[in-house]
């Protein structure tokens, strides 16, 4: 929706405009009077120099002051999608996320930034949107410890959850995404050794569809292709739950302020939710 | 008295053979015209480096080693060396400073390569350049060592959980790295 406000050039350039999602207001250094159209799409309440316009439906504003003619122009863009209004809904109950790495293994780092601590700062966040929404959380590690792999597997198979997600780094610039993988049927090798602690066989076809809704989530959001492997990590392979590992891209290539951390954990909430669907 | 005799005969012996390692005496060479008096002895190994997202395989002209366990250990330790690009610089995941402190086979014909702590501490990789690096230390090996049934990694010489927090080396790594890629 486009709202366009014209008069005399002085009277425009002097006008102070403050704005927010749902409401605009328009200060005129003199008083003055308005011909509006009818029927407009919002409320408009006109005082002796003031005016306030109230859309109907709330969105982004932007704000243009234009000459020739003078004119105040404001663009009030609906937001595109409803779900990004609406909390998204995930079925699924119970959660255990895994920071990787902790304690003196530091993962990947860059300068000041390590992997153990982001993923930490991530699967926090992660969980406190969970939470929220109700889920029962648990985290291998709430703290910088040191945790073999062996205790994360236990803490997952103890605490049988609908979904397991273990987050990591990549060294590249692309975020990498994990599902579990086993040896074909009918294979000769001596004892599949690796694959002993297969309890996550029975869950592979739903490892991969969580997988595929985190990849198309994070797509949408980053607007990047996000390379796939099936591989037999053991965080993967002896997970009693549907599970797959992230891989973000290094802290060498992406800055994991606030906002970047908001977007990657809005995009796996959204990847669980489609999963669930 | 013969005692004395027998610490005189051990005197002068040992007179005799230091006097051949006097410094500055050179050793008589041979000499033929044209020829070098001594051809040396190369083998070759085939080392392949986990370089981005594959297996490079190097060939690397050595001294003959005698007996599958001094192959072993030339592998293992060109393998360290990692791989330089035309620049000079590393372009392999090899972690820096990491040595081979041992190498044993058991009965069950599985190599036990027991490496030093930088291997672990010096890793900056993710599941796939740990996976690349432990397969081509097993495909190193597999390639130029006779009679090897498998491989498996130890630290320090002791059995450790993981190298880089990602995959197993509680295990041989035959299985872990025979999944393709």
């Amino acid at each position: 929706m486009r709202i366009v406000f014209e008069a005399e050039e002085p009277f425009i350039s002097k006008a102070k405009v403050t704005a927010s999602s749902s409401r605009i207001k328009i200060e005129f250094s003199e008083p003055f009077s308005i011909t509006p159209q009818k029927n407009l799409p919002f409320e408009l309440e006109v005082s002796e120099k003031s005016l306030v316009v109230t859309p109907r439906e709330k969105g982004e504003i932007k704000f243009f002051r234009l000459s020739s003619p003078a004119r105040l122009v404001f663009d009030i863009q609906k937001k595109e999608l409803q779900s990004e209004k609406q909390p998204a809904v995930i079925l699924q109950k119970v959660f255990v996320i895994d920071a990787g790495h902790g304690g003196y293994d530091f993962g990947i780092t860059y300068g000041n930034a390590s992997e153990k601590d982001i993923c930490l700062d991530l699967v926090k966040d992660l969980g406190a949107v969970l939470s929220k929404k109700g889920k029962k959380i648990f985290l291998t590690r709430r703290v910088d410890q040191y945790l073999r792999i062996a205790d994360r597997i236990s803490l997952v198979n103890q605490k049988n959850p609908d979904v397991f997600i273990s987050l990591h780094f990549s060294v590249t610039k692309n975020f990498t995404i994990y599902n579990p993988k086993f040896a074909e049927q009918g294979t000769d090798e001596v004892v599949d050794i690796y694959s002993l602690s297969s309890r996550q066989k029975r869950f592979v076809g739903k490892s991969k569809a969580l997988a595929d809704a985190i990849e198309k989530a994070v797509k949408d959001e980053f607007k990047v292709d996000i390379p796939r492997r099936e591989m037999p990590i053991p965080v993967l392979n002896s997970a009693d739950a549907p599970a797959v590992l992230i891989e973000s891209p290094s802290p060498r290539f992406v800055v994991y302020d606030q906002q970047m951390k908001a977007r990657l954990v809005k995009a796996i909430i959204n990847g669980i939710s489609a999963y669930g669907q | 008295m013969f005692l004395v005799l027998l610490f005189a005969a051990a005197v002068a012996g040992g007179y005799l053979y230091f006097a051949k390692m006097i410094p500055g005496e050179k050793p008589p060479v041979e000499e033929t015209a044209g020829i070098p008096a001594k051809t040396e002895d190369l083998f070759s190994l085939r080392i392949y480096y986990p370089v981005g997202n594959q297996l490079q395989m190097e060939e690397r002209r050595l001294p003959r080693r005698s007996g599958q366990m001094a192959i072993a250990e030339a592998t293992v330790q060109e393998y360290l060396k990692g791989l330089k690009g035309p620049t000079g610089a590393e372009i392999s995941a090899v972690p820096k400073d990491a040595k081979l402190l041992g190498l044993y086979k058991g009965a069950d014909r599985v190599l036990y390569v027991d490496l030093s702590d930088e291997i672990r501490r010096n890793f900056q990789g993710d599941v796939f350049t740990e996976y690349l690096l432990l397969k081509g230390l097993y495909e190193s090996l597999i390639s130029n060592v006779e009679d090897v049934q498998d491989v498996k990694v130890i630290i320090e010489g002791k059995e450790a959980e993981t190298l880089g927090g990602h995959l197993y080396l509680s295990y041989p790594l035959k299985d872990m790295v025979s999944y393709g890629y």
